[in-house]
């Protein structure tokens, strides 16, 4: 699966969360302990909120986040008060930029650890359910990114998380 | 759709939510035991240990798929539940899609 990080508070240099502690996102990266999987290599992704933009910034690729220099290294350079993480342990799809977490429409960042079951068997279905105006955002070909998508469909933007997300989650209606 | 097409795996839902005011996380799971999350609000053990995490001021929540280390007081989210984080808060609310 993966294993993800989320920060809220104060401004403070990303990398107080995650690089420095003992078992940082970096070190879970390799050893993760709860995962399904101990080493999410499949890509890594960090997105963060600045205050003089309003949209979150975004720094994703699809090497081992441990073999990433620039990943440390911006993280101790950006101050955020707002910020997740993640990396991956691919469930089927491709190892691509695209498919690597956080997902960015507008001001929103998802992030997500988890499956759709049987995803190939459904994905033109689910697909079809993204509102037009949205679909042609949609990047990558993993089930988190159109769990994303179906959520704004869903409404998150005008409902935050709360109505959105609990009918992506229980695909209603498909 | 999952019942329709007579899919009997789980849904695995652990995701965070963010529009740069409010921080969203939700732990859930169709069936099943979801993927696990934990939050901590009190930073303040790590000072002690991690000089660098003295410029880590209250009001701060950090959600994880699992802790960063022994020192903090991690509290699990429950499976089915909504975590919503801003100012310093954190509230949590059952997440049971219908």
């Amino acid at each position: 699966m993966c294993r993800w990080i989320a920060y809220s508070g104060p401004a403070i240099p990303m990398s107080l969360a995650l690089v420095t502690p003992e078992h940082s996102l970096l070190v879970q990266s390799q050893n993760a302990t709860e995962g399904a999987e101990t080493t999410n290599g499949d890509g890594f992704g960090v997105g963060w909120y600045s205050g003089h933009l309003g949209t979150p910034g975004i720094y994703r690729d699809v090497r081992p986040a441990w073999n990433d220099d620039n990943f440390r290294d911006l993280a101790r350079h950006i101050r955020s008060h707002m910020f997740m993480a993640h990396i991956r342990a691919a469930t089927g799809s491709a190892i691509q930029r695209s498919n690597c977490h956080p997902f960015r429409h507008g001001n929103w960042l998802f992030q997500h650890n988890g499956l759709i079951p049987e995803f190939r068997r459904i994905r033109r279905e689910l697909l079809l359910r993204v509102a037009p105006e949205l679909f042609d955002e949609i990047c990558g070909t993993t089930d988190s990114e159109l769990l994303f998508y179906l959520a704004l469909t869903y409404g998150l933007e005008q409902n935050p998380a709360r109505h959105s997300a609990a009918r992506s989650a229980k695909l209603k209606r498909c | 759709m999952l019942t329709e097409h007579r899919i009997e795996g789980e849904l695995q839902f652990s995701a965070a939510i963010a529009n740069g005011d409010s921080l969203f996380a939700v732990r859930y799971a169709s069936h099943g035991t979801p993927r696990t999350l934990y939050y901590a609000t009190d930073l303040d053990a790590l000072q002690t240990v991690y000089e660098e995490f003295s410029a880590i001021p209250e009001g701060s929540v950090v959600v994880v798929s699992e802790p960063l280390g022994p020192l903090l007081n991690w509290e699990a989210v429950p499976p089915g539940t909504l975590l919503e984080a801003g100012g310093g808060k954190v509230m949590l609310e059952s997440f049971r899609p219908n």
